[in-house]
């Protein structure tokens, strides 16, 4: 009696006479997350989008009610389509390399028997730093007149390149960087992926004759991998959309506009012309782009949890 | 016959002088920026201004230059900020979303369909969009630059909702029965049994969550406008506005001495980084 009593709770099903209790337990239990998640993100998510819908800005009076008129700004302003180019460009060239990058070098880090602790940690290592303090370092790399690139340019004969300064060239030195980090993130992300690979195919693999372990990763990996390459590509379009540190410390979106992306834009028209219903409008724009992205991968994880 | 064998031959020795090559430069671009940081960290000032490339320093101003991080601007207070910022977040999330992530995972109550579907949804908001209302609301009540404005909004993570849901799961029954028999209440449960047995998963999310936070800018840079409460990318952020174009000794030393102590615990439980990692892919 008392067994069967001890199982059923355990199944959480409460009986009747303790409903109340269990419920207000309950309560108890969810109601801290319930509480910061309507106050922190729900609430916020809504706001930012009625601010966008009016002229607010900061230490001007009431703002009014303007409708959709920021949107229909937005398709005029030269300097944020400027900013969406710049950001689409960033993504493009992240992209891209760091995917496919990613998954060779897993591929060539796990056939490598001995060394592939050592390859692991240093390829984890950029995510375990701080982007800010690196990007300062780089951002020495490539300084015009004493960093080390153009040193070795000088010194092979060829002329300095002013990259962080020259409106061509800027937004590229920033993607370098930017795969610099996204390049850890998917090595580890892979490398984590194939470990989950069965050793039995391998064997197998290897028993219909396929002896290298180069051979074994063409035959078995990829096409294991398919679902994983998915995943991380959108996970690197998702991280390469939210590009900011890199912006906000090195070059403020100059030179010339050339590195605006579409998250610092919204930071400056908000936090710094304080055109706080302009810069909600942006917001918008950004959180859809990315909600977005990220339905697609929540649609595909579940797809590939329910084929698995 | 012997052409194909040699050519097996060949690939046999390709392949991984190829792989190998291919790791080893790709390597070298990972370690550069530590390795040019830290040399450059441990140069006199001409000769990091000079126009030869030169990698050890002939002269040693390693103590000069981190010296002068740690004077130049309060490098010690911007960590001191980030730990207490940080660790500030950390405990907050577990303690708001361990009791939620159980109540999903063991327990039925009318709504908790929609409770996860909610979680689920908010796993795809951005936390930047947020930034404009919430910088309102903290100007509205005056609290905006202290350190309970950088705490607040971060103190829900609906990831380590979805991720305690999905973890506790696996906790057997059995000795929820049980400590329920012995009368323990549920938030007993989670504090005294859950917990003690899945301080794994709560402590890969931990670390992750920690580096996260002490890595972040977007929101102190609204946040805050005092030095002194800077976390640590905000404040090597303004030591390098400040000193960009003279000191680099001094900014590199800062850049290695803040990155420093997270490397550092990473190569020491490297284990605990990886399965949080892992915990990401969920």
């Amino acid at each position: 009696m008392l067994e069967t009593d001890a199982a059923e709770m355990g199944r959480s099903h409460p009986r009747r006479a303790t409903a109340a209790s269990r419920a207000s337990s309950t309560l108890m239990l969810i109601s801290p997350a319930i509480l910061s998640i309507a106050l922190f993100l729900l609430l916020p998510v809504l706001c930012v989008f009625l601010i966008s819908l009016t002229d607010y800005r900061l230490g001007l009076g009431r703002p009014t009610f303007v409708g959709f008129d920021n949107y229909v700004a937005l398709t005029d302003d030269a300097q944020f389509g400027r900013s969406l180019t710049n950001t689409f460009v960033y993504v493009a060239i992240v992209t891209p390399v760091t995917v496919l990058l990613g998954l060779v070098l897993a591929i060539a880090i796990e056939s490598r028997l001995r060394l592939r602790r050592f390859w692991r940690t240093v390829f984890f290592i950029p995510i375990a730093s701080t982007l800010v303090a690196i990007a300062v370092a780089w951002e020495f790399i490539f300084d015009p007149s004493i960093g080390l690139i153009n040193q070795l340019l000088t010194a092979l004969g060829f002329e300095r390149i002013n990259f962080l300064g020259d409106p061509a060239t800027a937004l590229f030195v920033l993607a370098i960087i930017g795969i610099w980090d996204q390049l850890a993130v998917n090595v580890t992300l892979f490398v984590a992926g194939l470990a989950m690979v069965p050793r039995d195919y391998y064997d197998a693999a290897a028993l219909d004759g396929a002896r290298h372990p180069i051979d074994r990763a063409l035959l078995v990996t990829v096409p294991m991998l398919g679902p994983m390459v998915v995943f991380v590509l959108v996970i690197t379009v998702v991280r390469a959309f939210r590009v900011f540190d890199l912006v906000a410390v090195l070059t403020q979106g100059d030179p010339l506009g050339s590195t605006d992306v579409l998250l610092y834009h919204s930071f400056r028209e908000a936090f710094q012309f304080f055109n706080v219903g302009y810069g909600s409008a942006i917001a918008i724009v950004f959180f859809i782009i990315v909600f977005g992205l990220m339905w697609l991968r929540l649609r595909m994880d579940r797809h590939a949890r329910q084929s698995g | 016959m012997t052409r194909r064998c040699s050519r097996r031959q060949t690939r046999r020795v390709l392949g991984p002088l190829l792989a190998n090559l291919l790791l080893i430069s790709a390597g070298s671009f990972i370690l550069l920026p530590y390795i040019w940081m830290i040399l450059t960290s441990l140069k006199p000032a001409d000769e990091i201004f000079l126009d030869e490339i030169r990698l050890l320093p002939e002269r040693w101003a390693a103590l000069e230059n981190y010296h002068r991080a740690l004077t130049a601007v309060p490098l010690a207070r911007f960590m001191g900020n980030g730990l207490f910022v940080s660790g500030a977040i950390v405990v907050l999330q577990v303690l708001i979303a361990v009791p939620c992530g159980y109540a999903l995972a063991k327990t039925s109550f009318r709504g908790a369909r929609i409770l996860l579907a909610t979680v689920l949804l908010c796993l795809l908001i951005p936390k930047e969009v947020t930034a404009i209302p919430l910088y309102l609301a903290f100007a509205e009540i005056g609290i905006l630059d202290t350190y309970l404005v950088l705490i607040l909004p971060s103190s829900i993570s609906v990831f380590a909702i979805f991720l305690f849901s999905q973890v506790f799961r696996q906790f057997p029954d059995e000795i929820i029965a049980a400590s329920r028999l012995d009368g323990m209440r549920d938030y007993e449960i989670v504090w005294r049994v859950i917990v003690p047995n899945m301080w794994p998963a709560i402590g890969a999310f931990a670390v992750l969550s920690f580096v996260a936070h002490w890595n972040e800018l977007y929101w102190p840079l609204i946040a805050i406008t005092s030095m002194d409460l800077a976390p640590p990318p905000l404040g090597l952020s303004f030591f390098r506005s400040q000193e960009a174009s003279s000191d680099f000794g001094a900014l590199m030393a800062a850049a290695t001495i803040i990155s420093a102590p997270l490397v550092f615990a990473f190569l020491f439980a490297q284990g605990v980084f990886l399965r949080g990692f892992a915990y990401r892919q969920l």
